[in-house]
């Protein structure tokens, strides 16, 4: 099957599984970077007690999968003991193991490991985080068994209440748990990120990131941004060009951004500090904003536009159809290849029945084969329509700073921090920004090709 | 030239908060942490040259309101040019309220009986957005009834969107002098240029004090909009030690410019043909700064 070998292939869209206890922040997070819900109105989301499957296909390049787990199903965790995970190969002793319900059905997660690059997982720092830990460190467990390549990016949550000292105490306490906890029963392991030794190579060595978030500053976008990068196979490629531009270009720094997400995608290689980060993101809204008023395409500027877009640059059109139907393939694959997955569970697809878990008394433990009602939402935000092929932007600012911001693609931003003197050369940065996009998008182009004549399946991050 | 502002209203009402966001570069977030204001407290604003606005930020908890009605009460209610009374939509104490507001009204009555009278209903935000006209409209009506014989102008506000800067706008505005002229010569360079749009914004507050409207605007809310999307990067620039200077947007069917035009004013030109290019449109901005600068001097002369 053609389809689902192009979406299964990591080479285009990496797939994040999300996940953490019940109020830990999932659905918050969710909500702020991909449906630019106001920080202060997530008070007001419900948890749902069903085991809910979120697909996001946001943008080109961000595509992930989350997974929630009903809070009440971890009250039976309390029998766990570490070393329960390597145990249980056979699939047919799952029904039995309360740890396999613990974790949110075992098969499932099995499956969700199997087919992720990088475990998202969302500890509430405010709260007591002893069981969120123990649940990460089965997850580990189980991903390192089944899936060695698996990257584990921790988000310490909710850090806004805590002071700068807590915020690095907790950071401590947080690491130390997990690797005193994990590294006992597994022994060995001895290679922890952000630097691991290469020197370690082997299936042994596990990948694993912290990070202090909050959705109410940038924080949570810029450490999205970073487990994002990590994951794009492009991104050495990207880099390169971005550097390449800086070098030709008198450009001080260079950010690719999504700009329905505000995930920056790729930088060049100095580094990047948190208020740059944050400035870029503010001129995204200034932009966008300022279109919504007075950029709105009328009736007959719809036509024309799309008319217009035919006689474009042919990558850019290309990759536009491309894009489309991806998505649209993309999201018609997930459905089917989910459904495969439950039927094979027994459980329900877009289930209305949401008494299971809240009637089923405390003491037995749900069989969540049976009787849980899951939910597939399947969330595709659409590129902004005032974004458009000749949507750009230059800010100057005291100091001799400025900010200049070029549209690559309909979901793609180039934003440059700049000298004002280097503005005077303004055409001759426009014409390198044209061949850059040029390169970008034949980058994706060649990408998009190769997958789809099945080549390179699996090698990401090599 | 030096005008005075009351700003009155109950204790937590508000008021410190919207001085600070609209004249101090604060964000709604940093309000927070404002203690209540001890007596009064004066502040000067440079606004538009020689325009000095002299803020009177009265503290509103009960001893220092009584105080004014009488201790105090000549030195404050003299000479007003502008009285902003804020009322916290979510009081309990109506009717104290109103009668604090109109032992303010008999004061002024007294003293400064041509002052402009605003009534901002404050903190909107906190009522469920389907109540908020039909809530706006019985407060309204109740203070146009209470005010007489003096007449006020009413408006919604919250921090936490731009009717804010709704409500700022159309305050300063009444102190603007000369806006006439400043109207006329506005459109005058709209026809010469060929812009769909032309805003006047005062520097410090990037507050809209005088527009030209060539071309029908589906959005009637947007110049709030707008002097709280600039704010708000204002604001970010300022993380960064550095200070918005200037801005260009576009896409395929708008060019957007901001730019600084006198000493006090930035102008922002909105063109929709897309054949007029960025250099021109910066150089006819360019072209018409000493056309400006001449008028707003001649008007600080008088
Ligand atoms: N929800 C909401 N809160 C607001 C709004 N405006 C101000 N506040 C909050 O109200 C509180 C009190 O505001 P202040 O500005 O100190 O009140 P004040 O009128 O100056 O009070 P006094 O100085 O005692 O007279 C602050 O915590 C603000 O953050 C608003 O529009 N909405
Ligand atoms: N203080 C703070 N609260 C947060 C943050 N993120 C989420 N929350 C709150 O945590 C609660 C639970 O969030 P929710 O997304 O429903 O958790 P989920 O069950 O993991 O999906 C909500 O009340 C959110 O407002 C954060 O960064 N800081
Ligand atoms: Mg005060």
């Amino acid at each position: 099957n053609q389809t689902s070998n192009r979406n299964m292939n990591p080479f285009i869209r990496p797939r994040i599984l999300l996940t953490g206890l019940r109020r830990s922040g999932k659905t918050s997070i969710q909500r702020v970077i991909f449906t630019k819900m106001q920080p202060s109105q997530t008070q007001f989301l419900e948890s749902t007690p069903h085991l809910t499957l979120n697909q996001f296909s946001c943008g080109s390049f961000i595509n992930f999968q989350v997974q929630e787990l009903p809070g009440q199903l971890t009250l039976f965790s309390s029998g766990l003991s570490g070393g329960s995970g390597g145990n249980h190969v056979q699939p047919s002793s799952y029904d039995d193991d309360t740890m396999t319900n613990v974790i949110g059905g075992n098969y499932d997660l099995e499956r969700l490991l199997k087919r992720c690059n990088a475990v998202v997982y969302i500890i509430d720092a405010q709260d007591d985080y002893s069981e969120s830990i123990l649940r990460l460190n089965t997850i580990i467990q189980k991903g390192r068994r089944i899936n060695p390549r698996i990257r584990y990016e921790i988000f310490i949550h909710k850090v806004d209440q805590l002071s700068e000292e807590a915020k690095i105490e907790t950071q401590r306490d947080i690491h130390n748990q997990v690797r005193d906890r994990f590294a006992d029963p597994i022994g060995g392991i001895d290679s922890w990120s952000p630097t691991p030794h290469t020197s370690n190579s082997s299936s042994q060595e596990i990948l694993i990131n912290f990070h202090l978030t909050s959705i109410f500053d940038h924080s949570i976008f810029e450490a999205f941004s970073k487990v994002i990068q990590k994951l794009i196979p492009q991104f050495a490629h990207l880099e390169r060009l971005l550097n390449y531009l800086l070098s030709t270009s008198n450009i001080e720094q260079a950010f690719l951004f999504d700009v329905q997400t505000k995930i920056s995608i790729a930088t060049d290689s100095s580094p990047t500090d948190i208020q740059m980060y944050e400035l870029c993101c503010d001129m995204i809204d200034l932009l966008i904003n300022m279109s919504e008023i007075y950029g709105q395409p009328s009736e007959n500027n719809i036509r024309r536009l799309s008319d217009d877009d035919e006689d474009e640059d042919e990558y850019v059109n290309e990759e536009d159809e491309n894009n489309q139907g991806d998505n649209s393939e993309q999201h018609e694959w997930n459905l089917v290849a989910q459904n495969d997955d439950y039927n094979e569970n027994n459980v329900q697809i877009n289930g209305s029945r949401k008494d299971s878990y809240l009637n089923s008394p405390l003491g037995t433990p749900p069989v969540m084969n049976h009787q849980s009602s899951t939910l597939l939402e399947t969330t595709n935000e659409p590129a902004s329509a005032v974004f458009d092929s000749m949507s750009s932007s230059v800010i100057k600012l005291t100091g001799g700073r400025a900010l200049y911001l070029k549209e690559i693609n309909r979901h793609l931003a180039l934003i440059c921090i700049l000298r004002e003197e280097a503005l005077t050369k303004q055409a001759l940065i426009d014409y390198n920004v044209r061949q850059l996009k040029k390169s970008i998008i034949k980058l994706f182009r060649l990408n998009y090709q190769m997958s789809r004549s099945h080549v390179s399946s699996s090698t990401m991050l090599d | 030239m030096r005008k005075k502002v009351l700003l009155m209203g109950k204790s937590g009402g508000g008021k410190t908060s919207m001085r600070s966001i609209i004249f101090a570069n604060y964000s709604a977030k940093d309000t927070r942490r404002l203690g209540a204001t001890m007596d009064v407290e004066q502040s000067y604003v440079r606004f538009l040259g020689n325009l000095i606005l002299n803020l009177w930020d009265c503290g509103g908890q009960e001893a220092f309101m009584e105080c004014y009605f009488a201790a105090q009460k000549d030195n404050i209610f003299k000479n007003v040019e502008v009285l902003i009374y804020v009322f916290d939509v979510q009081s309990q104490e109506l009717d104290k309220d109103l009668h604090y507001y109109q032992s303010c009204l008999e004061s002024i009555l007294q003293h400064s009986s041509q002052a402009k009278i605003f009534c901002l209903i404050h903190k909107m935000d906190l009522v469920p957005e389907d109540m908020r006209e039909s809530l706006f409209n019985e407060r309204q009506s109740i203070l146009t009834n209470v005010s007489k014989p003096l007449q006020c102008s009413c408006f919604r506000t919250s921090i936490w969107d731009e009717t804010l800067y709704k409500a700022w706008s159309q305050i300063v505005y009444q102190l603007v002098p000369n806006v006439k002229g400043l109207e006329k010569t506005l459109t005058n360079f709209a026809d010469i240029i060929d812009a769909d749009e032309i805003l006047l914004f005062e520097k410090a507050t990037f507050l809209v004090i005088s527009h030209c409207t060539r071309k029908p605007h589906r959005d009637a809310r947007r110049f709030e909009k707008i002097s709280d999307i600039i704010k708000q990067f204002k604001l970010s620039c300022s993380k960064l030690t550095a200070a918005f200077q200037s801005m260009e947007v576009r896409n395929s069917t708008f060019a957007c410019f901001i730019e600084l035009l006198t000493p006090n004013t930035y102008v922002m030109v909105v063109i929709s043909d897309p054949s007029i290019s960025s250099e021109v449109t910066l150089m006819n901005i360019r072209n018409a700064r000493k056309v400006f600068e001449k008028l707003e001097k001649d008007v600080s002369r008088n």
